[in-house]
């Protein structure tokens, strides 16, 4: 038993990929979302929650993106 | 015939099912992958151990997948899923800074917030009166970046830019949901 289930290009390619596109769709779906709730009244728990919430996912997103572009840049 | 299940927020439906349900089953199927990711990363195999670590996160998502076909959505579900979520991150993550594979300030602080966090949600089911669990959809992402946090850390991928940028982001995400917790009104709290 070795450790290369694949090589180590095609693992890094496949990090890479896997995670770049899950952060730029979760970044978009979630500013998305966001923008949906704006006329929606923020005095409302359960609004200001999701507000809140997909802020945080649009700053993970974001995160995600910038460690794929760090790690090839 | 008992209490209906019942949620905080609308998050899951007002109907009995059995603990022993499909959905939970896969649930719990997840722990079976935490032998096979101790000898991964105990045999140093970076590939083998990212590959576990995404079974686990794949399952993840099964399971809610599998409540919806099967109709089998509960208030134990959740909770269970919450705690699997909980004990599977958690023990990935402390095998990973034991074997020095990720920095370990951080999953020490990603752990003590966790166990915060699981404190004030048994806080705020003593406050409603009953099982149940508070929707934060922030912390939903975060526990997603967690699954995310522990694939990078097998597969060495920017291990300090993703680990060191997750603990205050938690901080804050704790502080709003611990204010949602304890301060704000429970919906539907008993007198």
């Amino acid at each position: 038993m070795t450790d290369h289930i694949v090589s180590h290009t095609v693992f890094v390619w496949f990090m890479t990929l896997f995670t770049g596109l899950v952060a730029g769709t979760w970044f978009v779906y979630d500013a998305l979302k966001l923008w949906w709730l704006r006329k929606e009244d923020g005095r409302i728990p359960m609004i200001h929650d999701k507000r809140f919430g997909y802020s945080i996912g649009i700053f993970v997103g974001a995160i995600g993106v910038l460690g794929v572009l760090k790690y090839h840049l | 015939m008992g209490a209906p299940a019942a949620s905080a927020e609308g998050s899951a439906p007002a109907r009995v099912v059995g603990k022993l349900n499909p959905a939970n089953a896969v649930t719990a199927s997840r722990f079976l992958l935490l032998p096979p990711f101790l000898w991964a990363v105990d045999s140093g195999y970076h590939q083998w151990a990212t590959l576990f670590v995404l079974i686990c996160g794949l399952l993840d998502k099964v399971d809610g997948l599998v409540a919806k076909i099967f109709n089998c959505r509960s208030v134990f579900g959740e909770l269970f899923d919450a705690i699997t979520d909980g004990i599977c991150y958690g023990f990935c993550l402390i095998i990973l800074a034991a074997y020095g594979w990720v920095p370990v300030i951080p999953v020490i602080a990603m752990i003590t917030l966790g166990l915060a966090n699981s404190g004030l949600r048994m806080i705020y089911a003593k406050r409603a009166g009953r099982a149940t669990n508070y929707k934060s959809y922030a912390m939903e992402r975060l526990v997603a970046y967690t699954a995310y946090l522990i694939g990078f850390g097998t597969g060495q991928f920017e291990v300090d830019f993703y680990f060191w940028l997750y603990p205050p982001l938690m901080i804050v995400v704790v502080l709003h949901d611990a204010k949602r917790m304890l301060i704000d009104a429970v919906p539907g709290a008993n007198a």
